[in-house]
């Protein structure tokens, strides 16, 4: 029941606080308190202190549906990831918000959608959490945004993600009465068992459902915009923790789920990888938007990700692993620089601005460590997974990885190149509104950075987690 | 049995009711009514002897009570009681009286059980017949309106038609089978070669039901009718009609033409087609009520799931599709009358700020939406996710994509409402919206069961 009850907590949180709160109570404060009690709660499934690891209720009988949970390896590092970094990201808010108790309501909902994704062990109750996931995330983007287009884009965000989930859907319901029961086991033995062909069509529905969520190219459309236009705390659950729904969904519910399926168009989700990482690296580095060009670099990013999960080796599925993590810690720490950036100078175009870190060193060095954990600088947490994508890919094609390589030297020109546009130069007027970080700042950032290097350097607690579980979905 | 005599006579006397001063006496004797008549019904569960024909459940070759039956008897009585009492505090003008109102509600209640009860086409017929005529009246209640005029109109000229279609059909089966019974129409369907008169029978049945249902290209009529009846009558229309409609459709495919297989490609291409209009013209209504309409149409597309994909679960499917549908919509058209009440207005934009004006009522209306369009883990998701379910174990698989892509385009249209809600602001001179008590009651218990159908939907589809 321990998995049970770290799951529900949140959305039991989040209800009553959306319902019961009102503007006059720290709704931010008493979020917080919550989302740490839960992260250090989550710790207690690392160590091996006796906690079940995995839960089965019976939920719709007839149909031989559970409302089952699971924690292997993988999923483990899922949940802490999501649990460590709902913290932060309700740490960053603004704290005088109308109708915060709303805001952080969902933020704690949202959280027990994206934990229940990454433990459900039953395929009906991980389309329910997934689509869990999905309200909240909608209204915390479009509802405390303040982008003209917000209503737009986020439906088209929206309509995007359901339109592949639904697909999903068929699929699950189709694999579940194929084997007469919706557990993970079931799937997996009644996938393998189908025809080539079956396999083919069940694949793209499975997989069309995730590459729009982490995006992969060509169905990333609804991604920049949506980033940009969310407030930033939207962006960073987005970025975050909810595109690893898409990696997590890829590694446990489809490579295992349809193996033929995935050998007959591995080379073609691969070249949509590549051709996404050159394409939307080359968009990136002609931003002038800061916000945007992170946006932009996140899909070449998760393009490497899926390409090394999508080589099916056992350094791929590892090398994804450390990336998801790692990714979801830079992006935040990103992301909340550029809403830093953005909220004391009232800009977030490069050009306008420049010399901050004349005024701020100590943001300057914080940006510094994180620019270099995001384009994988040996001994920063981006470098060992990026490595191991990489070659993953190799054993895939060279080709291929000579081309996902570019992702390392184009990240690293437009990020250097971002840095240098907002950090050095001359100090304008508008930078030089610019103030060096608050205490409450430093305690979202100077972590995070942290972290970037600690797991940069001492990567391996990480890997002897996970790779038991990776070899488990491999089927090696 | 008993409960549609006492139906029948409450209708008299409810009449006789509304000369009394007590306002209320008709309220409370209608909804005493309907709550006897539910528990009438239920004493009979598990009942069911087929071989006596003496048994309170089987009577004279014209009605049967089995569990289906009393299944769906139950949710027209809950779905009946839930109108009656929006009634109650109902704001909107009304050119008849309230017990004139109650009567034909009542009257449609007994239509409505025959229809979900009978073993004979001519009880069958009567039924269709005792709703129909009641629900055109109803349809007119603003006599002094010229869109309810219109509506009521249009639903009786088109209705009249369809009764004959309907009449037609059942005369050619009368003439190829011999028999009105149900099981004679069924023995004579597993017959090798059927005349072809009995082909053209089934057809126009199907046809009948169609129109009832609003399914394409038969459900021109629903938009006009939808918008100009009052807004209580069209919750009634797009709930209780539609439920008796639906599962007179279903029990007579799955008594007498089970063994036939050759309509279900028709029930098959009507479902996509219908699928389709009713979810692409929503997109571009402006007016709330008259996108209801629409998306009533889409419902009836996925309901026809049921139909062609038939099998041991089809029942249930219907069942757990249609209280997420009956209640969503109560909940949303209860919401619909208070801000047409207070704005004066069906469009898109009356619903402008209501997330400020009355967060309770938005989060309804939005609970609503949602679950029309299938989100989970509300009810309308499992009715979506049982009927998915039965057309994928028969390896329907290209229609069942294709309701997907329709419901994909149906988030699109609920959404809109919920963004007006939420998004946009209201004129500054907004007030508040005052919720009268019957419509808490009512949009409690829809909001209640709406969620609780979601989380636990096995409490509905294990019954049958």
């Amino acid at each position: 029941m321990f998995l049970l009850t770290l799951i529900l907590v949140p959305l039991v949180a989040g209800v009553l606080l959306s319902l019961l709160g009102n503007d006059k109570l720290p709704s931010q404060r008493i979020a917080l308190i919550v989302s740490i009690a839960v992260f250090i709660a989550s710790l207690g499934l690392l160590g091996n202190f006796g906690l079940d690891q995995s839960t089965t209720l019976n939920w719709i009988p007839a149909l031989n549906i559970h409302f089952s949970l699971a924690a292997d390896g993988l999923s483990k590092l899922m949940i802490v990831l999501t649990t460590l970094l709902v913290p932060f990201i309700i740490a960053t808010g603004n704290s005088q918000n109308k109708n915060n108790h709303v805001l952080y309501g969902l933020i704690l909902m949202m959280q027990t959608g994206l934990l229940g994704v990454f433990t459900a062990s039953d395929g009906f109750l991980f389309y329910v959490f997934w689509e869990l996931a999905l309200i909240p995330i909608y209204f915390i983007a479009a509802f405390w945004s303040k982008d003209q287009n917000r209503i737009n884009i986020t439906l088209k965000f929206f309509i995007y993600t359901i339109f592949g989930s639904l697909f999903m859907l068929v699929a699950i319901i189709y694999l579940g009465l194929k084997g007469d029961s919706f557990s993970i086991e079931a799937i997996y033995a009644t996938g393998k068992a189908l025809p080539a062909a079956t396999q083919s069509w069940v694949f793209w529905c499975l997989f069309i459902a995730f590459a729009i969520k982490m995006p992969i190219f060509p169905f990333h459309t609804w991604q920049p915009n949506t980033y940009v236009a969310s407030s930033t705390q939207g962006t960073m659950l987005l970025s975050g923790i909810m595109l690893k729904m898409g990696i997590y969904g890829c590694m446990r519910w489809l490579l295992p789920v349809v193996p033929l399926g995935v050998k007959e168009w591995q080379t073609l989700v691969i070249v949509l990888c590549v051709i996404g990482i050159v394409y939307t690296s080359l968009i990136a580095m002609v931003q002038t938007d800061i916000k945007r060009m992170t946006a932009y670099s996140s899909i070449a990013h998760v393009g490497l990700i899926a390409a090394g999960i999508f080589a099916q080796t056992p350094e791929g599925m590892m090398g994804a692993s450390l990336q998801m993590l790692a990714h979801g810690i830079n992006v935040v720490a990103l992301f909340y620089i550029v809403a830093l950036i953005a909220r004391r100078t009232g800009t977030r175009t490069m050009a306008d601005l420049g010399g901050i870190a004349q005024q701020a060193p100590k943001f300057a060095t914080l940006f510094m460590v994180v620019m270099l954990g995001t384009i994988a600088l040996p001994l920063t947490n981006g470098f060992v997974g990026e490595f191991l994508l990489l070659s993953a890919v190799f054993s895939f094609s060279g080709v291929a990885m000579a081309f996902a390589g570019l992702t390392i030297i184009f990240g690293a020109i437009y990020m250097i190149n971002a840095y240098r546009a907002v950090m050095y130069g001359e100090l304008n007027p508008i930078s030089s509104k610019f103030t060096d970080l608050t205490t409450a700042e430093l305690m979202v950032l100077a972590p995070l950075a942290t972290l970037v290097i600690v797991l940069g350097v001492y990567p391996s607690p990480v890997i002897h987690l996970v790779e038991p579980a990776l070899k488990g979905l491999l089927g090696v | 049995m008993n409960s549609i005599i006492l139906l029948s006579l409450l209708t008299v006397i409810n009449l006789f009711a509304g000369f009394s001063k007590n306002k209320n006496l008709s309220f409370i004797l209608s909804f005493i009514g309907i709550a006897a008549s539910a528990i009438l019904l239920g004493i009979l569960w598990n009942g069911n002897d087929v071989t006596n024909i003496l048994a309170p459940n089987f009577i004279n070759h014209m009605l049967s009570f089995d569990n289906t039956t009393i299944v769906f008897g139950v949710l027209l009585c809950v779905n009946a009681s839930l109108i009656v009492l929006l009634l109650h505090s109902h704001e909107e003008p009304m050119d008849i009286p309230a017990a004139e109102f109650l009567t034909l509600v009542l009257t449609m209640l007994v239509g409505a059980l025959c229809m979900v009860s009978y073993t004979n086409l001519t009880m069958l017929f009567l039924g269709l017949e005792i709703l129909s005529i009641s629900a055109y009246i109803l349809a007119g209640a603003k006599k002094r309106d010229y869109r309810s005029n219109e509506a009521a109109l249009k639903y009786y000229l088109m209705g009249a038609f369809t009764t004959g279609v309907f009449l037609f059909g059942v005369a050619l089966i009368y003439g190829a089978t011999g028999s009105f019974d149900v099981t004679e129409i069924a023995k004579y369907a597993a017959l090798p070669n059927p005349q072809s008169i009995y082909y053209v029978g089934i057809i126009l049945l199907m046809i009948a039901f169609a129109f009832k249902i609003a399914a394409a290209p038969f459900h021109f009529w629903t938009p006009d009718v939808y918008t100009g009846a009052p807004t209580l009558v069209t919750a009634l229309m797009s709930t209780l009609i539609k439920t008796a409609a639906i599962v007179a459709f279903y029990r007579l495919f799955n008594t007498c033409f089970a063994g036939a297989t050759n309509w279900s490609m028709i029930l098959m291409i009507m479902a996509a087609i219908t699928m389709f209009i009713g979810n692409v013209t929503a997109i571009v209504q402006t007016n709330v009520k008259r996108m209801l309409a629409y998306s009533s149409i889409a419902h009836s597309g996925y309901l026809l799931f049921a139909l062609f994909a038939l099998g041991n679960n089809s029942g249930a499917s219907l069942l757990v599709y249609m209280a997420g549908y009956t209640f969503a919509s109560i909940l949303a058209f209860a919401g619909i009358i208070v801000v047409q009440h207070n704005m004066h207005s069906n469009d898109l934009n009356a619903f402008n700020g209501l997330g400020k004006r009355n967060p309770i009522l938005a989060v309804c209306i939005t609970i609503a939406m949602l679950s029309l369009a299938g989100i989970p883990p509300l009810a309308g998701f499992f009715g979506k996710f049982y009927i998915f379910t039965n057309a994928l174990k028969a390896d329907y698989v290209a229609i069942s994509l294709w309701a997907v892509l329709m419901s994909c385009v149906g988030v699109y249209y609920y959404l809109r409402i919920v963004i007006n809600m939420f998004f946009k602001s209201a004129e500054p001179d907004a007030k508040e919206f005052i919720l009268p008590a019957s419509y808490q009651i009512v949009m409690g218990i829809c909001l209640c069961l709406v969620v609780l159908l979601g989380v636990a939907p096995g409490i509905l589809s294990g019954l049958i």
